[in-house]
């Protein structure tokens, strides 16, 4: 009978503790619970059946929950719900995924609505410095024209057609030499060192806001 | 119950526990009870046993100390609590300040010249 209600007795200690630290983040919380019910099993070392008593005395020496929630106070991370709105852990994450799909599908109206709120929560989030947001703002649509404009001109002009099917005028020089052969090359590169320049912008977009959010 | 065991106690504490929480771990590493009941053994340092674990969680956290379960002889095995580098120094750091504040703080409380 002893034992059950020593054990009853320890749950029930720790989970008043558990409920008096639910302010803290998840993580910590049950770092502290299990220090805690660490402290008991050890005290508690080398009797399968603690009697009450002794359960009694180690838990008054623990004290009060609400006595060791309050040594959490201040120095921990704020409440979930303390966090202002725009400062919360989905923002960073939120705002560059809505820059990424907007500018990626950009044709799509849906999109285009999503890469406009996702610089309206940029600017109005206090998670990054205006330069940030600027940033933010510019690179996805410069990078998006980047890309468009120059596949845009060079389908327009068809070099290496006429360099190979126009017939050579006397007083026209046309240097075809490599040009066949290479001139795709920089089309493909291009492409790719400006997502490849996107990525990082997106990375440092994401990391810096993250690092601001309050803690 | 020490007198004063209010808010006044409490921030001196705030100030101070966690150091000495630090220079009993260089001394030797050790296991959570046993801390606690080093601690608690005079009523000063800390109010009741359980605040250690706040702060202990708070330590390891910061990279102040580290933890490593070992083997107890009568039990179950046993989180013991090792100082770390970085607490070394922080702990260093504290006592550089708070040795000439103490002394300070006795000079004015009994008038002694500095």
């Amino acid at each position: 009978m002893s034992t059950s209600h020593g054990i009853d007795q320890v749950d029930r200690y720790l989970r008043e503790l558990s409920a008096a630290l639910s302010g803290l983040p998840s993580s910590e919380r049950d770092d502290v619970v299990a220090g805690v019910r660490e402290h008991i099993d050890a005290a508690l070392a080398g009797t399968d059946d603690p009697a009450a008593a002794d359960v009694e005395r180690v838990l008054r020496d623990l004290g009060d929950p609400l006595a060791i929630a309050a040594e959490t106070t201040g120095r921990y991370p704020p409440r979930a719900d303390a966090v202002p709105l725009l400062q919360r852990e989905w923002v960073p994450a939120a705002v560059v995924l809505s820059l990424v799909l907007g500018t990626v599908f950009f044709w799509a109206v849906v999109s285009l609505v999503l890469w406009v709120l996702g610089v309206v929560l940029l600017w109005l989030s206090p998670l990054w410095r205006v330069g940030e947001k600027v940033l933010g703002t510019l690179a996805f649509p410069g990078a998006a024209l980047a890309i468009a404009v120059p596949s845009l001109v060079t389908v327009g002009s068809g070099s290496d057609v006429d360099c190979v099917s126009a017939p050579v005028r006397s007083d026209e020089v046309i240097d075809c030499a490599g040009d066949g052969g290479t001139s795709w090359l920089p089309m493909a590169l291009w492409p790719a060192v400006v997502v490849a320049i996107l990525v990082g912008v997106s990375i440092v977009l994401w990391r810096r806001g993250a690092a601001r959010i309050p803690r | 119950m020490v007198p004063g065991d209010g808010p006044l106690l409490a921030n001196l504490r705030r100030g101070a526990l966690e150091y000495c929480v630090l220079a009993l771990l260089r001394r030797d590493e050790s296991y959570g009870l046993d801390i606690a009941q080093a601690l608690s053994s005079d009523g000063v340092l800390i109010g009741s046993e359980g605040t250690l674990y706040p702060l202990l969680s708070r330590l390891r956290r910061g990279g102040l100390v580290t933890t490593s379960w070992r083997e107890s002889p009568a039990g179950p095995p046993r989180r013991y609590y090792t100082l770390t580098t970085k607490g070394t120094a922080a702990l260093q750091d504290f006592e550089q300040v708070w040795v000439p504040f103490r002394n300070a703080v006795d000079r004015a409380l009994t008038g002694e010249p500095a």
